[in-house]
């Protein structure tokens, strides 16, 4: 019984030490220009920090606060382009945690700008 | 009557065991369902380890023909070869034609600058890239 038990520890160590129980994600990004059309207004928003301070309109507006940006996307209507332009210093993942929170607020139309 | 006893002790000692093998045997299962063995290969020895950002918004990773590595200290590769964002059309490794179909993925290190990754999102566009996503790990949102 003891080798046995010698041989399934020394397998249980190895799968420990190689796997990786979690499986890496992605998340499409959309490059096309928006469109402008008559009927989608286009707003600008920048994203001042990683921790999701915003100015949209020229007002700051906490992303974080997830009732704030819920009410400004309501506010603005579904059909309308969100252009994200970004800070210096922000982070890959403070830009993907404000997609992020676009989509939770169901702001469906958001690009990032690419051409600054 | 004293070998008996020891028999006995044995046969004790063995039964005692098997609970613990049947936890050692549960892990193991569910390690070989759950666990996928990282293909290190695939790995650049240059590149350095990457945390990928996390996000609520997870797709499964689907098959991609690029992948575009950009690691802590800002350096991009595209599959394994080191480049820079100034040579990356010339290094970039898909004919015009395959292109249009083609489909790239990004792994950024979350710590890099979100502006480095924009720089490379404008690359790939320019180059007529349609199919780019980012990879990500799985996040839990608060709710």
């Amino acid at each position: 019984m003891v080798p046995l038990i010698d041989i399934v520890f020394i397998l249980l160590l190895f799968f420990i030490l190689t796997k990786t129980v979690v499986a890496d994600k992605q998340l499409s990004l959309d490059t096309a220009k928006a469109q402008p059309s008559q009927q989608q207004e286009t707003v600008n928003v920048w994203l001042e920090n990683d921790d999701g301070l915003l100015v949209i309109d020229g007002l700051f507006v906490e992303s974080a606060d997830q009732d704030e940006l819920d009410w400004w996307i309501q506010n603005k209507g579904p059909n309308t382009n969100y252009v994200i332009d970004i800070q210096e210093d922000v982070s890959t993942q403070g830009l993907i945690t404000l997609l992020d929170r676009m989509k939770q607020a169901k702001a469906s139309n958001v690009t990032i700008e690419l051409d600054k | 009557m004293n070998l008996i006893q020891e028999h006995n002790t044995s046969n004790v000692s063995d039964s005692q065991m098997i609970p613990l093998i049947n936890v050692v045997f549960l892990m193991l299962a569910f390690i070989l369902i759950t666990g996928n063995i990282e293909k290190s290969s695939e790995k650049s020895p240059d590149i350095q380890e990457l945390a990928v950002p996390s996000s609520t918004s997870n797709l499964d990773q689907e098959r991609h023909d690029v992948t575009v590595t950009l690691d802590k200290s800002g350096s991009v590769y595209i599959d394994k070869t080191a480049t820079n964002i100034d040579d990356f059309a010339e290094t970039f490794p898909l004919s015009a034609s395959d292109i249009v179909e083609a489909q790239v993925l990004i792994r950024a290190d979350a710590s890099v600058p979100a502006h480095a990754t924009r720089e490379v999102l404008k690359k790939l566009r320019d180059l007529g890239l349609r199919r780019i996503s980012l990879a990500t790990v799985r996040a839990y949102s608060s709710d």
